[in-house]
């Protein structure tokens, strides 16, 4: 899955538009990824109004960003919003001192807890999704990363090479494997 | 639980993102944040979208090489044609000229024109060696060498004449045949002389000897069993008498191609021998004469 030539010409034109600070490409590149940026964040630190506070955080790095450094050419506008959101992930365990989270350590999973999730009312509207979501933070981060970016958010996967600095071979062999996985997770449960 | 059954729940966690509400607080939290910085004079145009910078810059460098030699090798062969079409084979654009020849040639999806086409350009290859070997300033000893190479391409190109002539008769063998079989004077059926109103008409048996004259005619549509056979035109000639002229000159052609191929294969023995005793003015006055065998 690729994206089409006139897919990249209309990020080139964003990613121009947004340079010469045009404030209107830059709402639409906000109001385009801000849902899946939340998505990343969230299964990322499993907390919803700092997974919210964080996307903001991204977006206006991604601006700053822009305006300070030379974007090679074919880096999409995706894929460094991306880089950038995990970036922000990294530096807010750094700074919330929590090591043990590390997003580096394969072996540590996070747990979904947010004081503002109400179970109950959720769970009965979406039933399957938080199931599968509470089995996908048994998994470990690279393999739910890649899952949520593939899967989920429908990144490329030259997007997700560029954003992770994996070959495309690697990111197909992680990407059966999450899968797996899942399946294995899933299963044990039933 | 099955793979496709993972990928659609997965693609259910679409539903997850942020609430209205929240989006919009937070957008416009960010947007007055940077909102000194943004540039309301210059807002480029989405018209830019499909200039030139933006298509190479995006367009696989491997993909744009290989594009660049197509388009070279297309426009030398278009545009340099007129440049070395004449070259002659001393010359360093005989080369682009052989090249040029075998495009041609793979590019034509005729049988029987790629054939007449290899076999044109292989005469003309042998006649330009022997132009070339004709010319006493060039056929010294000094030159040798390269007398000794243009002969060994001669004989090269008149094996390729040769093998050709003898495919296109090898092709027109069942023409041959039928034309053979006539001049015997025997033809046991002509099937294909079906007329429009499904008479189908059978020559028993034709005499060279003779005039061309059908012995026997039989009607093979039952309807008209009964009906003289032939079928009476406005002229007062018959449509199997039409038919039988028709066939007698379709013969004469197929005796004529044949009769052009013996010549064609005499034609390729004495030029070996002419160019062996050094006689190019005959060689190439011969080759001349294969020119025009191909050309019919």
């Amino acid at each position: 899955m690729n994206l089409s030539i006139i897919e990249k010409l209309k990020q080139k034109n964003l990613k121009d538009r947004i340079k010469n600070r045009d404030q209107s490409a830059f709402e639409e590149l906000y109001d385009k990824n801000v849902d899946d940026i939340y998505r990343f964040i969230y299964f990322k630190i499993g907390k919803k109004d700092e997974a919210s506070d964080l996307s903001s955080a991204v977006f206006l790095k991604t601006w700053e960003y822009l305006q300070k450094n030379k974007v090679t050419q074919k880096e999409t506008l995706r894929a460094l919003v991306y880089k950038i959101a995990r970036n922000v992930v990294i530096d807010y365990y750094r700074s919330s001192k929590s090591e043990n989270l590390s997003l580096d350590d394969d072996n540590n999973r996070i747990d979904v807890v947010d004081e503002s999730y109400d179970v109950e009312t959720d769970i009965s509207d979406r039933g399957d999704v938080d199931n599968l979501m509470e089995k996908m933070m048994e998994l470990k981060n690279e393999y739910r990363e890649i899952l949520l970016m593939r899967f989920v958010n429908d990144l490329t996967l030259d997007e997700i090479a560029e954003i992770t600095g994996k070959k495309k071979i690697n990111i197909r062999v992680l990407s059966h494997r999450a899968v797996k996985a899942l399946k294995e997770i899933i299963d044990k449960d039933i | 639980m099955t793979d496709k059954k993972i990928y659609q729940q997965l693609k259910e966690l679409k539903a997850i993102g942020l609430s209205d509400e929240s989006r919009k607080s937070h957008k416009d939290v960010l947007f007055s944040q940077i909102s000194h910085t943004f540039n309301n004079d210059t807002q480029l145009s989405k018209q830019n979208l499909f200039n030139f910078k933006n298509v190479f810059s995006l367009v696989s460098q491997p993909l744009l090489v290989v594009a660049g030699i197509f388009v070279f090798l297309l426009g030398s062969l278009v545009l340099g044609s007129g440049l070395y079409s004449n070259s002659k084979p001393n010359d360093s654009l005989y080369i682009a000229r052989v090249i040029s020849e075998k495009a041609r040639l793979n590019t034509t999806f005729s049988q029987s024109d790629r054939d007449a086409l290899a076999l044109k350009f292989a005469s003309n290859h042998a006649m330009d060696i022997a132009t070339i070997l004709m010319d006493p300033e060039f056929n010294t000893e000094e030159n040798r060498e390269q007398v000794e190479k243009l002969s060994a391409s001669f004989q090269s190109e008149m094996s390729k004449v040769k093998t050709r002539i003898e495919k296109n008769d090898t092709s027109s063998a069942g023409v041959i045949s039928e034309a053979e079989e006539v001049d015997g004077g025997i033809v046991s059926s002509a099937t294909s002389l079906r007329d429009d109103n499904g008479v189908s008409i059978h020559i028993s048996e034709v005499d060279s000897s003779e005039d061309t004259e059908v012995d026997t005619l039989v009607d093979s549509d039952s309807t008209n069993s009964s009906t003289d056979p032939d079928i009476v035109t406005d002229n007062g000639t018959t449509s199997s008498e039409i038919d039988v002229v028709s066939l007698s000159e379709d013969v004469s052609d197929s005796v004529e191609k044949l009769s052009g191929v013996k010549d064609g294969q005499e034609i390729i023995a004495e030029i070996e021998e002419l160019f062996a005793e050094g006689r190019y003015n005959e060689v190439i006055s011969k080759l001349e004469q294969v020119g025009d065998i191909v050309k019919k």
